[in-house]
């Protein structure tokens, strides 16, 4: 079986001492974040991505894979212990997951999230192995004309299956696709937009525009709301076993919630978020109790939290497979690929094999680990929430700093940091999300260079896109989910998708 | 009252600001750069493309702008202190990283940045950048070799 061989090699990857280690220091930092207030995975992993520069690229992208699941697991537990989501994607659980909690019942909420997660994360690992090399030979097919429609139809889902308002995210695009054009031009070596300065030659500096965008804008984010930000009333864990009850009642939702974040994890701009809300209007629609809902039912936890594990990792599926980020996470992940000087794209599979099973086997057993980190020590973690925030900012900006100035050994990179800092924060009060700004400005480059080259092909035919029937099903799929998220209908389904969070 | 509601709306505020991005960066392209066909796109191509895109979403979100539906001007109760505060101490850190080492750029920063915090004391702000400054030290530039001196070329 070739499955079991790639296993294998995956295995051969991970199970050295280094790797284990940094896997090991990843999803210790993530759940660390994630139960820390006002951190968020993207924040951790832009401010890393620089200390991963000297690793080697299998050890790098396994830490920060660790920590962006790590900080998955670490956002649930103060959702349940605390009321306050972690990160986005824990929101929902707060709904019954705290109720529980309040009701004595925090260790099993805290079991049921972590065993459910586990057991999607081990599907979601089978699941990658099994799928991504029929889709790199599918992708290895494609040209320009059928990459360049991928990845429109990948920047208009992403915003048409997220959250707010579809023309801000459109602009923000657009805005990070042209800040992406920003260097010099690969076909004449012409320089654009670099408004004189030397420094911006190779363009915008990726680490110190997402350190800025994630890291600084949130502080600011979180000044904002400084005060009404007490930490009291943390939830006593006490025992851990979930009864035999709640194991019967939680196996439907694992499951329905694992096959459902799986699926949605890769379409672009699913991921964690999409898929734990739309597993919980789905076990509330499933339920014979509905009334139980938002009172303490553990299926408004095991089926959210198993769904958001499967949906952060399936969104691997794209980015590794085709090398097309569906969501600013795997989009930082490919930005980490290319620092490290590796071109992604369905090649990686072929020419970088050690890289990709070790990757994905690494997503196993960090989920292995987080089991163990999260339940016995989960006493460490609690502790954790009682550090104020004053005195956590200083440092997260100081560590921003440090890590942008040494990825190039340059002070222009860290101005940077302050210039997308404010702008992200200004945009942020003007209800403009960030994320779509960095897939554009990741994806500009290469949406150029194919449009570019596919026009060359076809003698300047702009129709070619439409003859080829490959490209033209994308494209046409774009202008339906454009079209579909357009009409009062959708916008309306899609905004209630969202609304459980109050 | 009603043109200075508009004017500080949100959507009002965004889609000046496509409006401005666009604008900006078209004129920059017509300026400069060689537009080429379609058969053979130049350097300019792309970015006049998405320029125009960007200025056309500018003007739609700028038109939507819905002043009943929210009293609240956009960046009213700016956090400025925080802002500012954290804002210089990145520049901060830029001017002194190479001069001043990374002890002393460290603690300069981490000082400015504690001060965003109403809550902030001296006596706070002091411990948290001696020790931050000792950690980032020891972890970044001892541990992990990252190419910053302890001390910095002004002190030779």
């Amino acid at each position: 079986m070739e499955l079991f061989s790639h296993l294998a090699l995956g295995f051969s990857v991970v199970l050295t001492a280094q790797n284990l280690f940094f896997c090991f220091l990843g999803c210790f930092i993530g759940t660390a974040i994630g139960v820390l207030p006002g951190v968020g995975p993207l924040a951790t992993i832009a401010m890393l991505l620089p200390l991963t520069y000297t690793m080697g690229p299998e050890t790098a992208l396994i830490m920060l894979a660790g920590i962006y699941y790590g900080a998955l697991y670490g956002g649930s537990t103060t959702a349940i212990l605390i009321n306050l989501p972690g990160e986005s994607a824990s929101a929902v659980t707060t709904l019954d997951g705290y109720q529980m909690a309040r009701q004595g019942r925090a260790g099993p909420a805290l079991a049921v999230a972590a065993l459910g997660s586990f057991f999607a994360g081990t599907v979601v690992t089978v699941l990658i192995a099994i799928v991504a090399g029929p889709m790199t030979k599918i992708a290895l097919s494609f040209g320009s004309h059928e990459y360049f429609a991928l990845m429109v139809l990948g920047l208009i889902s992403s915003v048409a299956l997220a959250s707010g308002s579809l023309l801000k995210a459109l602009g923000m695009i657009i805005l990070g696709l042209l800040f992406g054009m920003t260097g010099t031009d690969i076909y004449t070596g012409q320089a654009r937009f670099t408004w004189g300065m030397i420094e911006l030659s190779d363009g915008l500096d990726l680490v110190a525009i997402s350190v800025g965008l994630f890291g600084i804008a949130e502080i600011l984010r979180n000044m904002q709301h400084q005060g009404d930000n007490t930490r009291t009333g943390i939830q006593k864990v006490g025992s851990l076993m979930p009864s035999r009850e709640d194991f019967r009642r939680s196996v439907g939702p694992v499951l329905r919630g694992t096959a459902l974040g799986s699926v949605l994890g890769v379409l672009p701009g699913g991921g964690a978020l999409l898929s734990s809300f739309a597993s919980y209007t789905m076990e509330k629609k499933l339920s014979k109790h509905p009334e139980q809902f938002g009172h303490g039912a553990i299926e408004g936890v095991a089926g959210p939290e198993s769904a958001n594990n499967a949906g952060a990792q399936s969104a691997f599926i794209p980015m590794l497979s085709l090398g097309i980020p569906g969501n600013a996470v795997t989009a930082l992940m490919l930005g980490a690929m290319i620092l490290q000087g590796i071109a992604p794209g369905p090649n990686v599979l072929n020419q970088q094999p050690e890289l990709f099973w070790g990757l994905i086997v690494s997503m196993w057993i960090g989920n292995l680990m987080l089991v163990v980190l999260n339940l016995p020590l989960i006493g460490i973690w609690v502790s954790m929430l009682k550090v104020p925030y004053t005195s956590l900012f200083p440092a997260i900006v100081i560590f921003c700093c440090i890590g942008v100035f040494s990825v190039h050994n340059s002070s222009f990179a860290v101005y940077q940091i302050t210039i997308f800092g404010a702008l992200g924060y200004m945009l942020y009060r003007l209800e403009a999300e960030p994320a779509p700004f960095i897939l554009g400005f990741i994806l500009g480059p290469l949406l150029e260079e194919h449009l570019r080259r596919a026009m060359i092909i076809s003698r300047g035919d702009a129709l070619s896109f439409l003859e080829r029937p490959i490209s033209a099903t994308l494209l046409v799929c774009a202008a339906l989910a454009l079209a579909a998220v357009s009409l009062p209908y959708f916008s309306k389904k899609r905004e209630q998708i969202f609304v459980e969070e109050d | 009252m009603l043109t200075t509601k508009l004017l500080s709306s949100k959507d009002f505020l965004l889609g000046a600001f496509y409006i401005a991005v666009g604008a900006i960066y078209g004129g920059y392209t017509l300026e400069d750069l060689p537009i080429g066909s379609a058969l053979n796109m130049g350097p300019g191509y792309f970015p006049l493309v998405l320029s125009a895109l960007l200025i056309i979403i500018g003007v739609i979100v700028a038109l939507r702008t819905t002043v009943m539906l929210s009293d609240e001007a956009a960046f009213s109760n700016f956090p400025w202190r925080g802002f500012i505060m954290i804002s210089l101490a990145s520049i901060a850190f830029a001017l002194l990283a190479r001069g001043a080492g990374i002890i002393l750029a460290s603690i300069v920063t981490v000082m400015i940045a504690s001060w965003a915090s109403r809550e902030a004391t001296w006596k706070s702000s002091m411990v948290t950048s001696i020790i931050l400054a000792a950690f980032c030290a020891a972890v970044f530039v001892y541990g992990m070799g990252l190419p910053l001196g302890m001390l910095g070329t002004w002190f030779g």
